[in-house]
């Protein structure tokens, strides 16, 4: 197994003349593997050449191939998914890697939890999202996917404070799949929570969740007088 | 291809290679350049070559004491006139790989000097990389055909032939040996080309090095974007701002003008880093970047001016397309001041009845999505997974539309009530009131550079709701109210007109 790369060295690479030179894979899978393991900082540019080298020099020759390019899309799709509420790498991502590996687990696992989060639908993805933890397919087993669970109950609860002000407490619980209230108050990771009651959660007051002021759209002409006095000197 | 042409060479035509020469390596002077480019080059073409080659480089290199660069710069331009006439064959293919590579090894190498027009500098690259796309499609074809006479298995390589099926024709089997034992249009090789014109045109100072660096980016971003890397193809475009300036003779221009010079570089960049906004669910930037160009191109059709310009026949189509991608963002996402009147009103006039249909529900989008010529470097069907990712992209979008309208109704309204009206039920509605606030949370580009890593969120929806409980509280979005372009039009004017009014001679 090739020695994982620095972030540096993976910097140097995406800024480089040949990222897309096949000498590059070896390297890149190296430093998707660390990601995995988080081992390495994410890097969704590396993550992406990588995609984009298996899409330009296709490693179907032999079974082991396969399963490799089979894994690595696994790792750069959940790693991507981390970054929920962020969207674009996956958005990205899914433009690049073909149906044929898409359709194959765990990817189509993968997409489905991707799927849910966007439409909000929590309780599906977590029930999605609980049975890879459990049931870890070997191509994704270098992902601690249970230690990314409190990442993505963050994610979720930035997405609910977008909209709810304050939100019915089983709602709330059912989203961020977290038993009961107290438990969700102790939740000093839970950015966005103001406090909970036996039956609401009140999220912290922002633009998004609390009326808008009304922006006045006439502007008096003393206030540019002196712009138009300077104006007409010149 | 050109031993007939190299027979008998009108003077005309060698005085036309003398003078191009001269102004590529010698005078460099622009405005002479352009005219034998633009004019004299088209002229000799259909007088002398409208449907055959021009003569070979080595005919006409007593003309230019056989210099390398400007025979390289002559057999691309003559080869890319061929390209265009005739009916292009495997042969012709690969043979321009050879003349591009060539071109660009003399370039990247030896770093010459010399000068091409930023019109000639566009022309090359644009050429590049649609006679790869040319090249892909026609491979994906070949390899169609080679799984359909049993030749080699579906997903696999070219390898050596060996029919398990009907008979193939022969000229399936001539086309895959030639493919098989040349290294031609590498798909590494001309990102490799690309990308160290862009690095040069940035670090040199020669005007031609920046020129080609900057439509390199234009040529990049257009090629990631073929390939289905959006997020490529807006990087691409990166080092295109008004902090680059490039100075020639006593005139300095930045970036951002010398590809607003060339018109056809400007429209493939709209149109192409348009596409990648929309597939990166960046509405509100696609929106903008297409609504700015369709303006432009309106306000230019009217007036005559574009039709002055190289290759405007191309126009009125790409025109065609960008309305209807138009169409698609403006619908999802009304466009609030950043599209003009007139181009709304060109949408609603060629596209009202279709998007009727679609806030009906009885059709989708796809017949509005005039995407590119998407390519494959390997054999998947790349056209497909990019029309299933829009498809999923515009799914909910129906019901999204069906929700904004019943909210703009009113102030405050009752979830179930609000549910009710979408055919829902409160517990399956919940999720689509909070999934359509979050997905129209988009990334914008600062109005200064549309290509720039500091994209911010911001809501591209035009109204506002949130939840206290189970009422949905609506408010409209938050206006930008834009009084500066306004006010300083109106003040210009009024200093102009008392400029005059001063000027007048009131003495008796």
């Amino acid at each position: 197994m090739a020695a994982t790369p620095t972030e540096d060295e993976i910097k140097a690479l995406v800024a480089s003349a040949s990222p897309y030179s096949p000498s590059n894979k070896v390297k890149l899978e190296a430093y998707l593997r660390a990601q995995a393991t988080g081992n390495a900082a994410y890097s969704f540019e590396a993550n992406r050449i990588l995609m984009k080298l298996y899409q330009f020099f296709p490693t179907t020759a032999t079974v082991d191939d396969k399963e490799k390019e089979r894994t690595n899309s696994s790792l750069s799709l959940v790693l991507a998914l981390l970054q929920y509420p962020n969207t674009t790498d996956l958005l990205a991502l899914s433009c690049l890697i073909p149906e044929r590996l898409k359709a194959q687990e765990p990817c189509a696992s993968i997409l489905q939890c991707a799927e849910y989060l966007d439409a909000c639908q929590f309780t599906e993805f977590w029930n999605v999202w609980k049975s890879l933890e459990t049931n870890t397919h070997a191509a994704i087993a270098a992902v601690p996917l249970t230690k990314h669970h409190a990442v993505l109950q963050a994610g979720i609860c930035s997405v609910l404070a977008l909209t709810y002000r304050t939100a019915p407490l089983k709602t709330v619980l059912a989203a961020l799949d977290i038993a009961s209230g107290a438990e969700l108050t102790s939740r000093q990771d839970l950015v966005g929570i103001d406090k909970a009651d036996a039956s609401n959660v009140y999220f912290g007051a922002t633009a998004d969740n609390t009326k808008r002021n009304r922006v006045f759209q006439d502007v008096d002409f003393t206030s540019i007088s002196n712009l138009m006095a300077k104006i007409s000197k010149e | 291809m050109a031993a007939d042409s190299d027979a008998c060479v009108p003077k005309a035509l060698t005085d036309f290679v003398f003078d191009l020469y001269d102004s590529v390596t010698l005078s460099h002077i622009a405005e002479e350049q352009k005219r034998l480019y633009n004019s004299d080059f088209r002229d000799l073409s259909s007088k002398y070559f409208a449907s055959t080659p021009w003569p070979s480089p080595q005919t006409i290199a007593t003309e230019c004491n056989g210099d390398p660069l400007f025979l390289a710069l002559y057999r691309e331009l003559t080869h890319r006139h061929w390209h265009a006439v005739s009916r292009i064959n495997i042969r012709d293919r690969m043979e321009g790989w050879q003349v591009y590579r060539e071109l660009f090894e003399e370039i990247l190498q030896e770093e010459p000097n010399f000068y091409i027009t930023p019109g000639w500098a566009f022309d090359i690259l644009n050429e590049f990389v649609y006679q790869f796309q040319g090249f892909c499609q026609f491979r994906t074809n070949l390899h169609s055909n080679a799984v359909k006479y049993g030749l080699i298995k579906e997903g696999e390589s070219f390898g050596s032939v060996n029919s398990s099926g009907p008979a193939p024709p022969q000229n399936v089997i001539d086309n895959i040996n030639m493919l098989t034992s040349a290294d031609a249009w590498e798909v590494e090789q001309v990102f490799s080309y690309l990308h160290r014109l862009v690095k040069i045109g940035i670090t040199s100072e020669r005007p031609a090095y920046q020129y080609l660096g900057l439509f390199a980016s234009v040529a990049l971003s257009r090629l990631e974007c073929l390939l289905g890397d959006y997020s490529a193809s807006l990087k691409a475009l990166m080092p295109i701002s008004d902090a680059i300036v490039v100075k020639k003779d006593d005139t300095e221009h930045t970036a951002v003008e010398i590809i607003q010079s060339v018109f056809l570089a400007r429209l493939s960049m709209a149109y192409h880093a348009g596409i990648s906004f929309m597939m990166l669910r960046r509405y509100k930037d696609a929106s903008r970047i297409w609504g700015d160009i369709c303006a432009y191109m309106q306000r230019g059709f009217k007036t005559g001016q574009l039709r002055k310009l190289p290759n405007s026949d191309q126009f009125n189509k790409q025109y065609e397309r960008m309305i209807s991608l138009l169409a698609i963002v403006t619908h999802i996402c009304p466009p609030a001041g950043t599209v003009e009147e007139s181009i709304l009103r060109t949408i609603r006039e060629k596209h009202g009845p279709i998007l009727s249909k679609i806030d009906a529900g009885e059709e989708g989008y796809e017949d509005l999505f005039m995407c590119p010529k998407f390519v494959t470097a390997s054999f998947d069907n790349v056209y497909k997974l990019q029309m299933r990712a829009f498809s999923k992209e515009m799914a909910p979008q129906h019901a999204c539309r069906k929700l904004r309208s019943y909210m703009k109704l009113y102030t405050s309204v009752a979830v179930s009530k609000l549910a009710k009206f979408n055919d829902m039920e409160v517990d399956d509605f919940v999720p689509l009131l909070i999934s359509y606030k979050y997905r129209m949370l988009q990334p914008e580009a600062p109005e200064s550079n549309m290509f720039t890593d500091d994209a911010t969120s911001k809501s591209a929806l035009d109204i506002h709701y949130y939840l206290v409980e189970d009422l949905v509280h609506v408010d409209e979005a938050e206006k930008e109210r834009r009084f500066e372009k306004y006010f300083v039009g109106q003040i210009s004017q009024n200093a102009e007109i008392l400029g005059d009014a001063m000027a007048i001679n009131t003495t008796i």
